[in-house]
C-alpha cells in the first residue's frame, strides 16, 4: 500500500529558513551562559560546604579539648584514701 | 563557539535533511524548525564524543528520530495534562507539511496521518523507506537492527496501514 501511495516523488525538498542558523548559535551561547552560571554556582556552593565543614569540625575539636580538661574522674581520689 | 567552522560545515551540509525529515515526522513547519534548532544544539554539543562507528549521516538521523520522538512524547503529555484524556495521535495533528506536492496533497495528508498512529519504529522505518528513499542497509544501520528484521518490520508496518486506509 505503502508502496503504490506513498514515494520520493511526492515530496519536494523543503529549503531551510535563513534565520535557522542563527536562532541555532544564539541557543548554543545561551547554554553556555547557562552552563558557566551554573557551574559558577556550583563552586560557590562547594565553596560554602567547604567553610562550613572546616567551621563544624573545628568547633568539635575545641569543645572535645576543653571538655578533657573539665572532665571529672570520679576514682582517682577514692582509690588513692584506700590504698594509703 | 568552539569550532564554528566545523559546525558550519555540518550545518550547511546537513540542514536541508534535518529539517525535512523533522517535517516528514511531525507534519508541522513550527516544530520542524523548533526541532532543527535543538538537533544542531545537540551535534553541537555531541560532536566531538561522535566516534565514527557509524556515518555523521547516520548519526545525525538517529539525533533527529530520537528528538522528533520526544518532542511528540512531551506534546502527547501537555494534551493529557490540559483535557486529561487519552488523545489518538490522529486527533491532535496540525498538519502543515509544506514539502507535499499539491496534486498529491490529499492522499498523502491522509496516509501520513495514519501513519502517525502506527508504532514509533514502523513509523520510522515507512518514513526512511518511503519518503527519504534510503536503502534497506542504511535504514537497519540507522534504527540498529538487522536488515532481515527490517524486512518484518516494513512488511507489519505496511500490513498495519493497509488495514487502516
Amino acid at each position: 500500500m505503502e508502496k503504490q501511495l506513498l514515494h520520493k516523488e511526492q515530496f519536494s525538498s523543503v529549503e531551510v529558513p535563513d534565520f535557522l542558523l542563527d536562532k541555532i548559535k544564539n541557543k548554543i551561547h545561551l547554554e553556555q551562559k547557562k552552563s558557566s552560571i551554573q557551574s559558577k554556582l556550583l563552586l560557590a556552593a562547594a565553596v560554602i560546604i567547604l567553610f562550613v565543614n572546616i567551621g563544624i569540625i573545628g568547633q568539635q575539636k575545641l569543645k572535645g579539648n576543653t571538655q578533657v580538661e573539665t572532665e571529672f574522674n570520679p576514682y582517682t581520689t577514692l582509690n588513692y584514701s584506700y590504698y594509703e | 563557539m568552539k569550532n564554528e567552522t566545523q559546525f558550519n560545515v555540518i550545518y550547511n551540509e546537513y540542514a536541508k535533511l534535518v529539517y525535512n525529515f523533522s517535517l516528514h515526522y511531525l507534519h508541522n513547519t513550527e516544530d520542524a524548525q523548533e526541532a532543527t534548532q535543538d538537533v544542531f544544539v545537540k551535534i553541537y554539543n555531541k560532536i566531538e564524543g561522535f566516534n565514527n562507528k557509524s556515518s555523521l549521516k547516520t548519526w545525525i538521523y538517529r539525533i533527529t528520530i530520537n528528538h522528533s520522538l520526544d518532542v511528540i512524547k512531551s506534546k502527547n503529555r501537555k494534551l493529557r495534562v490540559l483535557f486529561s484524556r487519552e488523545y489518538e495521535d490522529n486527533d491532535k495533528i496540525d498538519f502543515d507539511h509544506p514539502g507535499i506536492k499539491v496534486e498529491s496533497k490529499e492522499a498523502v495528508e491522509k496516509i501520513m496521518k495514519e501513519i502517525n498512529s502506527l508504532p514509533e519504529n514502523q513509523k520510522t522505518a515507512l518514513i526512511l523507506k518511503g519518503i527519504e528513499g534510503l536503502s534497506q542497509k542504511e535504514i537497519a544501520s540507522i534504527l540498529k537492527i538487522k536488515e532481515k528484521a527490517l524486512e518484518s518490520l516494513l512488511s507489519r508496518a505496511r500490513a498495519n496501514l493497509k488495514k487502516r486506509l
